[in-house]
Order: structure tokens, then sequence, then C-alpha cells
């Protein structure tokens, strides 16, 4: 390597981004409120990738409210299957581990629509858990397509597996941040986020061809 | 072929693998159903032991003057109900129930209504259990289920009370499995 030359595997640019579903269930939803953020650090073909979020789930029945409230992340690597694109663009797939905390509360009625006769007068009880902890993994997959200069739209498909959940002593939490409905008959889920991001380069990235011919950067240039 | 054209299938292969997956994950849906009930199953036995020392087991018909339980004004079972097992609703707001069971002293009859009448036993008899509540929501529309667990006989004025079954369930009923047995 020459002086003043950096290696293959010398990060190239940090891309920052978040999910701009934000919005529309701020706008749309009743039920659900999040705000996540993406980034990821380009390393040839690879990016090392972590996201954060924010959550809240309601849900109001004539029987009972729930609420979660808590924060998620996730970290994990993504290859690039379209490293040799001049453009940038990016097609990938990739892994996460992920993780999640939170605090969630129910108050039901104990007539319930399942067990509407107990022979007991009806009557309004509260159950919680306070600072949940879960865990689960991610295969995922999308694209990256640069639109304008150093701006990116794109999505993540994500295929979540092997859930694990702090054991919870009276209520068994119904939404997991990040994961989604923590039902019974099942560990694994499947998820979708879109990302608007920007990519911040440290400095050009040079494109490694077969033969070992370099193009740098966007433009193509041998 | 080329490598571009390869990482193209490759992909899309991806794709078509993580939509299946999607696909099946969609397709499991939760059935609206639980299997809890807040219903304590108490049977009531009668135990004779036999000329060969082994002890018969069977189901003994009971009538009480009354079966209440402590904070309920209901009345789940009178002198009309002659049965061999109780269904006793445990208190869905609390951790804990006592049942209260009048016996009949004696029985009368009155030749004006023509129908018998039935003395109380000044001393009833009791059986509390303390239980664990758990809740989960099934799905959204189906609302919530409250599970009954780790039933415990905290005390009980029969002689012989057994704690058989610490889970209270709709399957109890339909495999017979009492969660008390009360001896005779």
């Amino acid at each position: 390597m020459a002086c003043g030359q950096v290696g293959r595997y010398a990060p190239s640019a940090l891309r920052i981004g978040a999910d701009p579903g934000t919005l529309g269930y701020m706008l749309f939803s009743e039920k659900r409120g999040f705000f996540e953020m993406e980034a990821d650090v380009d390393i040839d073909k690879f990016f090392l990738v972590a996201n954060y979020g924010l959550s809240s789930y309601k849900l109001i029945d004539d029987t009972y409210t729930y609420n979660n409230d808590g924060t998620y992340y996730r970290i994990g690597a993504d290859i690039n299957l379209m490293n040799k694109d001049p453009n940038l663009n990016v097609a990938f797939f990739g892994i996460r581990y992920a993780a999640a905390r939170f605090d969630d509360d129910l108050n039901y009625n104990t007539q319930t629509l399942i067990h509407p006769d107990t022979g007991w007068p009806s009557t309004w009880e509260a159950s919680s858990n306070d600072n949940v902890r879960a865990r689960w993994f991610e295969l995922v997959t999308g694209i990256k397509i640069r639109v304008v200069k150093q701006l990116y739209l794109g999505f993540t498909m994500r295929y979540k597996l092997f859930k694990s959940v702090s054991p919870a002593e009276e209520l068994r939490p119904y939404y997991i941040p990040g994961f989604g409905k923590n039902v019974v008959s099942g560990t694994s889920a499947f998820g979708f986020n879109y990302y608007v991001s920007y990519r911040l380069p440290f400095r050009k990235k040079i494109i490694y061809t077969e033969g070992d011919k370099v193009i740098e950067d966007k433009k193509g240039k041998k | 072929m080329p490598r571009l054209k390869r990482r193209s299938h490759t992909f899309i292969f991806f794709w078509l693998i993580v939509l299946s997956i999607n696909w099946f994950v969609a397709c499991q849906s939760e059935e609206c159903v639980s299997i809890y009930n807040n219903y304590l199953l108490v049977g009531f036995i009668k135990a004779d032991t036999l000329e060969n020392g082994k002890i018969e087991l069977s189901p003994l018909d009971t009538v009480f003057y009354s079966v209440t339980a402590e904070g309920n004004d209901s009345v789940f079972y009178d002198q009309s109900d002659v049965t061999s097992f109780l269904q006793l609703p445990v208190n869905p707001a609390g951790e804990f129930t006592s049942f209260k069971f009048e016996m009949i002293d004696s029985i009368g009859y009155d030749s004006l209504s023509m129908q018998n009448i039935y003395y109380r036993n000044p001393t009833p008899h009791t059986i509390s259990v303390s239980y664990h509540r758990g809740e989960r929501i099934i799905v959204d529309d189906c609302g919530i289920e409250i599970s009954y667990t780790k039933l415990t006989l905290v005390d009980s004025t029969f002689q012989n009370t057994i704690l058989m079954s610490d889970k209270l369930s709709r399957l109890n009923e339909l495999t017979n499995q009492f969660n008390i047995e009360v001896l005779f």
C-alpha cells in the first residue's frame, strides 16, 4: 500500500437515516407510535449497521386498556450485493441482534369477552410490568437507492426469530418494541421499515473490480 | 454466468425465501379461545374400605343448604341441587377465596304448602384457596384471558380434603379432574 492510500477495509462513509413511517403512524394510528434511526458504516462490500428506536403502543377496548412504552436497538452487519455499482446503490442482506426494554400496564374488567360469567360482580383491575427485557435475532434484506447526491431511499424487510422475553410475574407483555406482538403461538415475526438516509463520505470509495482494476467513487472513472 | 447476474439471482432467491416465510408467519393467527376459567371443581367422594383392605372411591351425591363465597352475595348451590361435584367461582379480583358450605341439619314437611322445609346446621364448613392470577391479551379484538394457577388449599374444615389439580381450567371439567376432593 502506497503512502497516503487507505486499506480496502477502511470505513469510507457513515450513512444516517430515519424511518419516515413514524409520520404516518403519528397521523393515522391511535395504536402505535415510534421513532427509529439507523446508521451504517460502509466498509467495502460490508456495512456495520445499528438501529435505535423509541416505541409506544396503546390499545383501548370496552373491557381493557393496554399501554406499552419502551426502547429498542439492533446491531448487525449487511453484505452489499451491488458493491460494484459505481452509483453506490445497495442491495443487501444481513443479520441483526436486537434487544428491547419496556414498561407495560393493563387495566381490565374482570368480566371479559371470553370470561363473561365469572359469578362475581365485575370490577376493574390493574396489572403492570416494569423494565421488561426482550431479545431476538433478525434476518434482513432490502435496498438503498441513491436518489439525489448523497440522499438515499430504501427499505428493509425483517424476519425476526428466536424471541426471548424476561419472565413476567403476572401480566404477559402483549407487545415488544421493535419486535411486534408477543403472541403465544410463535417466537417469530415479520417486519418492514422504510428509510430515508444521508451518506456522509469520509473519503472517496474505491470500488474494486475483477482483475484488481479500480473504479473510484460514483462517476465510474477508471 | 457473469458475476452480476449470479448475484441478482441470489438476491431474488433470498427475497422469495423471505416472502415465503412472511406468508407463513402471516397465516399463523391466534385463536380467540382460552382453556382457563375461574371455576374451582370440588368433588365429593365416598371412600369405602373393602374386605380385602382396598379402598374403593365413588362419587357421593351431596346436598347443601347453601354454598356461598365470602364477599359475594350469590348463592352458588342450594337445597335443590343434588350433585357429586360443585363448580365454585373463585374471586377474579383477588388471589384468595373462601367458600362457605352450610349443611342441612334436618328436613321437615310443611303440609300446608306441601313442601320440604330445610333446617340449616348452625356450624358451616369452609374451604379457602389461594391462587396466582395471570393476565394476557389474546388478540386485540378478543380481549383478556385471566389464568388461575398455583392453586393452594389454605384451609378446610372438612375432615379429609385433598388438592388434586393446581390449575383452574375448562379441561378439568372435560377430563373429570377435580381441583379439590373432599373424602367422606
